[in-house]
This record gives C-alpha cells, structure tokens and sequence, in this order.
C-alpha cells in the first residue's frame, strides 16, 4: 500500500498547514475539469483524495497533528462546511461520503446533498432533497434557486407539451394506445 | 423494456405518419433481408424510432427503396434503407434477444425460453457484427439485474444502469449518446412507475419501493423533462414532427392510460 505522505510528497513530520497546501497544489495540477478525459489525471485525483482521507484519519491516533475536518475541539471546519468546499470542486464523491456519516438532517444537509446527488448523475435522489431543503426552510432563496434549477426541464417540457399533443379523451388515449402497439399498425 | 417510446396517433399529420411508415418499413424490410422472416415480427415502434433519430441526425438525406410488402397484400411500399438501416436491424436483434434472457432470469417465464432458442442464429450473427455493443449490454443488463435482486431502493441506480445501455446504443452517432442515456433513464422509470401498484401487491421489486404513488407524477415529470433538455440538444434535419410527437408525447401514453384507469376505478368505488 502506497505511503500517504509520500502521494502528497510531504514529510512524515510535516504541520497541516503544509499538508493542506501540499494537497491544493496537486488538487489543482490533476483536478478532471482541468484534464478533461485523461485517464491517468482521474487515477492521479484518486489517489490523492485518499491519501489526504488516510492522514486526516490517522490524526486522531498521535500522528503529531490536529485534522483539519475531524469534527472534534479546535477544527476550524464544520463537516458540512467541508462536505460544500467538496462539491464546489466537483467532488461529489467524498462529499456524499461525509453527508452519509452526519445524523443531523437539516435544511442545509439536505440542500448539500441535492447538489452532491445531482453532480453524481442521481437526479431523482436530488430532487427529493431539494425538495425537503426547501419544504424545512421555505424562506431560503438559495435553496428555491437549486430545486428550480434541478427542475428546469419540467417546465420547460410541459409548455412544449401543450403544443405538441391535444387534451385527448379516454376513449381516444386507449385507441392510440391499442393502435401503437399493433405491430404494422398503419392499414391505411 | 420495450413498448415505452411510442407515437401519439392523435396528433400526426398524414405527411409526418407517411414518413414514419417509410422508416418502420425500411426497417422490416432491413430485417428480414438480414435475418429471415422471423426477424419481422420482433420489430415494433422503439427500435424505429432509434432508426428515425438516428437517420434524423444525419445531413445526408437517406436512401429510400420501393418494396412489396406481403402482411399488406403485396403492396408497394417505399423504405429507408441504407447502413443506418443495417445498425438498427443489429440492435433489434440484440436489445431483443437479451430482453428474453432477462425475462428468463426474472420469472423463468416457458415463452421467453423458447423465443430465445427461436432467435439464437439471429442474436449469433447480430453480435458478432457488434461484439463490444452486444457484451456492454449484455454486462449492464446482468448489473441490471444484481441490483434489482438487492433490493435496490435508490431508484437512480438501476435507471442509470438502464440509461448507459440506451447509451451504448445511440452511440452510433457521438452526438446522440447523452440522449440516448436520458431516454434510457425515462423509459426505465416509467416502466417502474406503471408497474408500481402490481408490484407492491404482488411483493416484487419496483425501483419506487421507498416512495408513494403520489410522487411518481412529479417524479417522472421531471425525468421526461430532463430528457426533453437532452432531446433539444440535438441538430435534427428531418423527421422533427414525429421525434418532438414521441418525446413529448408518446412516452408518457402508457403511464397516462393507466392513471386514468387507476382514476375511474377509483371514482367507481366511491
């Protein structure tokens, strides 16, 4: 198994800030938005994020340093507040894996995790978060903002629909729809 | 998995049908050619409208022949044909033959066993002309299937399983893979969706089983809107009465149905 301190390129007895500094630096050299489509980049950013997990991790057990995000006396950073600097650098995954671990539900958890949700591709699960975001805190424009951003097809797709298909009868829908699954339907 | 992409009959033009019965014969005809009568009757409106978006997305106009056709008493019929034709004739060889696999695997149903063994040469032929396609869908469908027999309560997961299989597919033409991911992902849901009620009667897995009947309309909502935005990405030459007809339409008339039957059943018993 690869040595933490060793993919961060810091020494065994390095302080978090250097850690930290150390993590930004190739955080920025090998994040995907930068290197679209390269394979060894996305392994790189991998690796990278669990290193600096291991070693946050192994603070709690007198490797000689706080953790930043260890949620114990003394952390500057919420855990949600770490899970949102996740997300804002696209990176859903370790987001979720700190959402997943908080029990607190709140607003702002959900909203976090409507957005963590729909940067991975689960847009159901997305929705319903921004739902409960908004039906908790009705008065937060932000999270308006994010359930109508997560729902801008839907409007969208229901003034086109008005155009395209007349309000039918019941009769007329079975019909089509009996018409439809005819194979070689068209007599005409 | 089929019998979700249809065509609202209520609201085509004679023009926009005539085009479709040129592609869904074209199709027939493609079928046959390439793998016997047999192959005809496993044609249906999905796999057509994959040849008709496709052909859609091409700025070459395509190719149409003239053929007779023996179901309408032998007569003329003009038909798409051409290498998009051949792709399609593939892929409703290969989506089909594996949909009876997985109907095996679901409830050991007698019929789907012996259509497999019915089309085998087919499927044979089919995937050897397209071996990575075929072995794509081929693994999503068996992940597919792990996780519905999980239990899988995240109805995303399998949706996008389904989606990547749809995306495979319309990968033919590089612009119109996220499309084909997001009506994989709509047609999966509302499968779900129309299943839920005899599903949770009868205990089988429904990818809705953590939610109520009243959040599936909003929920699938949402989805064909999502596949809407995907669908009005693409830069269509031809054919745009008919695709914005089954997009916006014709994909939601399985589910519609059923919500109006649910509806007068209800107001029967009250």
């Amino acid at each position: 198994m690869t040595d933490p301190y060793e993919v961060l390129g810091v020494p065994r007895d390095a302080s978090e800030d250097e850690i930290t500094k150390a993590y930004r630096k190739l955080v920025k050299k090998y994040h995907p938005d930068l290197n679209p489509g390269d394979e060894t980049a996305q392994r790189k950013m991998r690796e990278i994020n669990q290193a600096y997990d291991m070693i946050k991790k192994g603070a709690g057990s007198g490797a000689g340093y706080q953790g930043q995000y260890a949620g114990g006396s003394g952390s500057s950073a919420s855990p949600l507040d770490s899970a949102e600097a996740y997300i804002m650098s696209g990176m859903y995954e370790q987001a979720l894996y700190i959402l997943q671990n908080i029990q607190d539900h709140s607003a702002r958890w959900h909203y976090l995790s409507a957005m963590a949700f729909s940067q991975a591709g689960y847009a159901v699960t997305a929705l319903q978060h921004a739902q409960m975001a908004v039906r908790l805190e009705p008065s937060n424009a932000k999270y308006q903002a994010l359930l109508q951003r997560l729902s801008i097809g839907q409007s969208q797709y229901y003034q086109r629909r008005v155009v395209v298909s007349p309000a039918g009868g019941f009769a007329r829908l079975f019909i089509a729809i009996i018409l439809a699954r005819l194979c070689c339907c068209f007599c005409r | 998995m089929f019998g979700y992409v249809n065509v609202d009959l209520r609201c085509l033009s004679d023009s926009a049908i005539k085009q479709y019965k040129s592609y869904y014969c074209g199709l027939c005809h493609q079928l046959r050619r390439q793998y016997g009568e047999r192959a005809r009757w496993i044609l249906s409106f999905d796999p057509a409208f994959l040849f008709i978006i496709l052909s859609a997305l091409e700025r070459e106009q395509p190719v149409c022949d003239v053929n007779r056709c023996p179901y309408h008493f032998g007569s003329k019929r003009p038909c798409v044909c051409g290498d998009t034709a051949r792709y399609c004739a593939d892929v409703t060889v290969i989506l089909t033959y594996l949909n009876f696999e997985d109907d095996i695997s679901d409830d050991r149903s007698h019929r789907a066993a012996a259509m497999r063994r019915f089309y085998r040469r087919a499927y044979e032929k089919a995937s050897a002309a397209h071996p990575r396609l075929s072995r794509k869908i081929s693994d999503a469908l068996h992940r597919l299937e792990l996780e519905e027999r999980a239990g899988q309560t995240n109805p995303d997961i399998p949706a996008n399983i389904f989606g990547q299989i749809l995306q495979s597919v319309f990968e033919y033409n590089e612009k119109a893979g996220r499309f084909g991911y997001a009506l994989g992902r709509a047609i999966y849901l509302t499968d779900a969706a129309c299943d839920f009620k005899s599903d949770l009667k009868h205990r089988r897995y429904n990818p809705f089983v953590c939610f109520r009947m009243s959040q599936l309309d909003d929920i699938l909502s949402n989805v064909y809107g999502s596949c809407a935005v995907e669908y009005e990405k693409l830069e269509l030459y031809r054919s745009k009465e008919i695709t914005d007809n089954v997009i916006y339409s014709g994909i939601q008339l399985k589910y519609e149905l059923l919500k109006r039957l649910r509806g007068k059943r209800h107001d029967r018993s009250i």
